[in-house]
């Protein structure tokens, strides 16, 4: 029997431990909650941790990528052509000038270039917070004005791009806007990679193309001509060692050029290139078979087809060799070997020597070049082309098809960047080269090419005298563009360069005249510049040593 | 049991809030001393590209050129060394 008061503290005893029980549980859920609170806290510091200690690499990296300094260009040695230098520019915040006239009076001590009036003008605004004073400073003049201790003035760090050279290959340099955008040359071709912090490397020789600048330019003034252009290749792997086009400018200041000075004759002027186009006709010719060295052509008389009349400059009126109607520039001899071609044949070989359309290489594309319209491609039309008419091209257009002759038969695509790979294919055969290199020497030996003749080396050429189509579409005997093709040397090129003179004046004013010295001027001094020794071994034609230096047998 | 549980759990926490808080501070002072380095290599950086851009004025070509005129320098002319350079194999 069990007594009621026993019962009571029996049933209290058991709810005491209920209740307990309930008090534990809870308590352990608080615990748990705690601790996952802890550890939520723990985690969330230690992630913190964590990412401040990446933070100084974002930080880099964000520096980098808000003030990033924009790539150099540099020549193939090396040599610094454009680069990004940090300056200091001036702004003002208008609200924060005590004294307008003071800051004024002073500042003009330091730029007394600036525009006194205009400077009050923009310092009075008091509602503005920022206005730009002058850009770009130089360190001294940072200096200078920092210590008048001005309040109100401060400076903004930027890159400034300088072109160390000026004018040196201005046109193929390009140049930037002032949000530094490349907009012409490599600068804007070569804009992502520039504004990425990565240089470019040019094939293009600071020292040659200083040289063929100068050597042209001299030219230039001295036969009062209206432009000029001249560009210098390696026929071998096709790079352009310095591409000139005159008038030009000063990079550093190329908002103060003018229209003719940013134009790049050199890859946007299309020209009819004159008797230099001969060379495709004699090369066609002899790849075809229907002339070889051997071989005489009548230029005895003029050829008349309907009204038009073929005649030769410099008339020998007489049967002549290939070498010598080549060497003397017939129009009537060569356009008896075009007359031996079907139009088929003279079509394909330009079109395989890339000059029927424009040009694709690693700065973009040359300006289209004017091609006879295939329902007036006959008989004449043919003839007028074999002597450089009906056809114009880009200067880099025909240095580079007239290269193939230079490179063993090689077509070879031409680049302005060093990385850019060399792309060949067989143009000619190696026959039809050797012939070639046997005319190009009488040219500069014997003919109309003799004043770019080099002591001790083995030049070759070809001499060009086109007249210049006026705006009535007839063709100007007064003006005249005077072009020279030259191989140096020609036993094994290194160079090869395509001169062209617009309207030069004076007596003579041939391609021989005109052109042909500054090929010489500039290959003497190349040789030196590039370690090209003499060609003091005779050229190889057909097994029979044929040529010779201008120094006689070795 | 349940005491000694918890104070090791805030222990534990106490831990490794010393522990995240000696990181952050390593964190912080190698942060300074890699900005400070930065802006070393930055300031070096920009005067290499000063003295480049000074030595490639400097060096211009046409400015040689002109003192290369001043001073009455020559072209190397390889024919003087001429019988020196024909190969044997071109000799006649």
């Amino acid at each position: 029997m069990v007594r009621p008061s026993a019962r009571r503290y029996k049933q209290t005893q058991a709810k005491s431990q209920q209740g307990i029980s309930i008090v534990k549980a809870r308590l352990n859920v608080v615990v748990i909650a705690i601790f996952i609170i802890q550890c939520s806290v723990a985690g969330a510091i230690i992630n913190k941790a964590i990412q401040s200690r990446h933070e100084p690499q974002a930080q880099v990296k964000d520096y980098f990528a808000k003030d990033i300094r924009r790539g150099s260009i540099y020549d193939t040695n090396g040599t610094l052509l454009a680069t990004s230098l940090k300056v200091n520019s001036l702004y003002a915040d208008p609200k924060m000038m005590l004294d307008v006239n003071d800051a004024v009076y002073k500042l003009k001590k330091v730029l007394p270039d600036l525009d006194a009036k205009d400077l009050q003008r923009k310092l009075s605004n008091k509602k503005r917070r920022f206005v730009w004073i002058k850009r770009n400073l130089s360190p001294k003049q940072a200096y200078a004005i920092n210590s008048l201790g001005v309040p109100g003035f401060a400076f903004k760090q930027e890159y400034f791009r300088t072109y160390p050279n000026g004018s040196l290959a201005a046109h193929v340099l390009g140049y930037i806007n002032r949000n530094g955008v490349g907009v012409a040359g490599v600068e804007k071709v070569y804009n992502e990679q520039l504004k990425a912090g990565e240089d470019v490397h040019l094939t293009i020789n600071a020292t040659l193309q200083s040289t063929l600048r100068e050597t042209l330019a001299k030219q230039l003034l001295k036969t009062n001509a209206s432009s000029a252009w001249a560009i210098a290749l390696d026929p071998r792997d096709g790079s352009v060692l310095s591409s000139v086009s005159l008038p030009d400018y000063d990079a550093n200041f190329y908002n103060k050029a003018s229209a003719i000075q940013w134009k790049d004759r050199t890859i946007s002027g299309v020209y009819e290139m004159g008797s230099i186009n001969k060379t495709y006709t004699y090369a066609l010719g002899f790849e075809k078979g229907i002339i070889n060295l051997n071989s005489i052509l009548d230029a005895t008389r003029p050829i008349r087809i309907g009204k038009y009349r073929i005649r030769d400059f410099h008339g020998k009126r007489k049967w002549l060799s290939v070498v010598d109607a080549f060497k003397y520039s017939s129009n009537i001899a060569v356009s008896r070997v075009a007359d031996e071609l079907t139009v088929e044949q003279q079509k394909e070989f330009f079109d395989k020597l890339h000059i029927l359309e424009p040009l694709e290489y690693d700065l973009g594309q040359t300006t289209k070049p004017i091609v006879p319209e295939d329902k007036s491609w006959k008989r004449l039309k043919k003839m007028t082309l074999s002597y450089g008419y009906g056809l114009a091209t880009t200067p880099l257009q025909s240095v580079a098809s007239l290269s193939s002759i230079g490179n063993n038969g090689y077509y070879v695509k031409p680049k302005f960047i060093k990385d850019t790979p060399t792309v060949k294919e067989k143009i000619v055969s190696d026959e039809t080269v050797s012939k070639m290199k046997r005319l190009f020497s009488a040219t500069v030996e014997e003919g109309t090419g003799r004043r770019a003749r080099i002591k001790g080396y083995l030049i070759g050429g070809k001499t060009g005298t086109a007249e210049v189509l006026s705006e009535s579409g007839e063709y100007n005997k007064k003006q005249n563009l005077a072009t020279f093709i030259g191989f140096a040397p020609l036993d094994n090129p290194e160079f090869i360069v395509l001169v062209g003179v617009h309207s030069p004046q004076g007596d003579y004013r041939g391609g021989g005249s005109v052109a042909a010295p500054v090929f010489r001027e500039f290959a003497e001094k190349a040789f030196a510049i590039l370690n090209i020794r003499p060609s003091l071994y005779k050229m190889q034609d057909k097994g029979q040593q044929i040529l010779k230096t201008n120094k006689g047998e070795l | 049991m349940n005491i000694l549980k918890n104070l090791f759990l805030i222990g534990l926490t106490c831990g490794l809030l010393v522990f995240v808080t000696f990181i952050k501070s390593e964190v912080r002072s190698l942060t300074k001393e890699t900005q400070v380095v930065i802006k070393e290599q930055e300031k070096l950086e920009e005067h290499i590209k000063v003295l480049e851009a000074e030595f490639a004025y400097l060096t211009n070509p046409a400015r040689l050129a002109k003192l290369s005129d001043k001073l009455a320098f020559k072209n190397i002319d390889f024919n003087s060394t001429k019988p020196q350079l024909v190969s044997l194999k071109f000799q006649q």
